[in-house]
């Protein structure tokens, strides 16, 4: 350590106190001005040369980059746009959907109505002439029992009377017989 | 150890004294612009938006950097235009000359007589110093420029009977043209030298550790010249924003508006 404390005393001798401020730290007028010369070529060699294609560069791939930007904006605007219109048409297609549904269900209990009406109608119109058929029967069970009852009643009375009348008071008898017998 | 303040000079030639911080500033000069016109050439063939090879992002990464750090201090796009170039190469000389001081052949390796026949350029006050005064002078360049004459002059001297305070600090304001010339050329210089010193003092102590130690403060080294590259770039592009700007008090905030190239270039 103290030999190097010993270098740094060797460095500032007293010839190099004697030279002045300018002197003791090296500085040359000359040198000063070569230096800077030296800069103003090299800035100048850099100027010319090496920043105008780095800056070209530079400025490519920004445009690059605020392309790619605008693409992806765009690309996402795009998609937003394609996302909404799906959903559209899904909302759409759900609508129709729900429409054909309920159409067909009312279609559906509209054909129920309808068989049911018209099974309805078949039923009546089959009960209707079940009761028409089932009434001229009893009709025509009455009118035979009636002819037969009247037959029946000629025969009995012939046979009480003992002696047959015309066919012209037989048919009265009958009649008045009747008569009395829907009374 | 062999420890200067001052390059050391080698050999006369045509009466004009050559110093060692010279011949490596010149190795370094050469370096600089046979490099970065390499990159330039690869980035100009290469179509596509990305360039292959480290130090070749490396340089655009750090340009690109620069370049926008220098729209955003200097309102006047004009003006960033102009002094981009001008900032960024400082950048980057200031860089490889400071990272040039540091390689294993500087120093005492190799000597010519009984001096170093390589020592930093940014070591060399000279060096410093030119850079400092071509700051400054830029700053009045482009001042004079963007506030014409009389505009400029009103930033250093005002009427002490109209506004005392203002002459006051006009005056405080030209002092410190010349104090940030000096500020700027003593620290980079500083640095420098004193990471040059603390090298060689670790060389001297650690021995035959130094090649375990050494990294480390390599590493250091490398860091710290990148820090003073950029603080030279920033500085020099705060002055001259702060100048073109006087007028413009509320353009001077240094707000950061941040900006893309394409804004930037389209200025």
């Amino acid at each position: 350590m103290e030999k190097i404390f010993c270098l740094f005393a060797s460095t500032e001798t007293g010839e190099q106190a004697s030279e002045g401020i300018f002197g003791a730290l090296g500085i040359d007028w000359k040198v000063l001005i070569f230096q800077a010369i030296a800069f103003g070529i090299l800035v100048f060699i850099l100027a010319k040369w090496v920043y105008p294609p780095i800056l070209a560069m530079l400025n490519r791939n920004q445009k690059l980059i605020d392309d790619s930007l605008k693409a992806a904006k765009e690309a996402s605007a795009k998609s937003e746009k394609a996302a909404d219109e799906i959903a559209g048409q899904l909302e759409g297609a759900r609508k129709e959907a729900e429409d054909i549904i309920k159409s067909a269900h009312k279609q559906s209990q509209q054909m129920l109505l309808d068989a049911e009406g018209n099974a309805t109608t078949k039923a009546d119109a089959i009960v209707a002439a079940a009761d028409t058929r089932i009434r001229n029967s009893v009709q025509k069970a009455q009118k035979d029992l009636r002819d037969e009852v009247v037959e029946l009643v000629a025969t009995a009375t012939e046979k009480i009377i003992g002696s047959r009348i015309t066919a012209k008071e037989d048919a009265k008898l009958v009649a008045d017989a009747i008569k009395e017998i829907n009374k | 150890m062999h420890i200067s303040v001052k390059a050391e000079p080698l050999f006369e030639l045509f009466g004009f004294t050559v110093t060692n911080a010279m011949v490596l500033g010149l190795i370094g000069a050469v370096f600089v612009a046979i490099w970065l016109i390499l990159v330039a050439q690869k980035v100009k063939k290469n179509s596509s938006s990305t360039v292959k090879g480290f130090f070749t992002r490396l340089v655009l990464w750090c340009f690109e950097r620069l370049h926008r750090t220098v729209y955003e201090t200097i309102p006047n796009k004009k003006v960033a235009k102009g002094v981009a170039p001008f900032v960024i190469s400082i950048f980057f000389i200031v860089a490889i000359q400071y990272y040039m001081g540091i390689l294993p052949f500087v120093g005492d390796t190799f000597l010519m007589g009984e001096a170093p026949l390589f020592r930093s350029q940014a070591a060399d006050l000279n060096f410093t110093l030119a850079l400092a005064i071509i700051t400054i002078v830029m700053v009045q360049v482009w001042a004079f420029k963007v506030l014409g004459f009389k505009g400029n002059m009103k930033r250093y001297f005002v009427n002490p009977l109209k506004d005392p305070i203002g002459c006051f600090a006009g005056f405080l304001e030209l002092i410190g043209e010349f104090s940030r010339m000096l500020a700027l050329a003593m620290r980079l210089f500083g640095n420098v030298f004193a990471g040059e010193i603390l090298l060689m003092v670790v060389i001297s102590l650690a021995s035959y550790a130094s090649p375990v130690l050494l990294p480390f403060f390599y590493i250091f080294e490398l860091f710290i010249g990148g820090i003073q590259a950029y603080v030279f770039f920033m500085l020099a592009t705060v002055f001259i924003g702060l100048a073109v700007s006087h007028d413009h008090p509320a353009k001077s905030d240094h707000s950061v508006e941040v900006k893309t190239v394409s804004e930037i270039s389209s200025t």
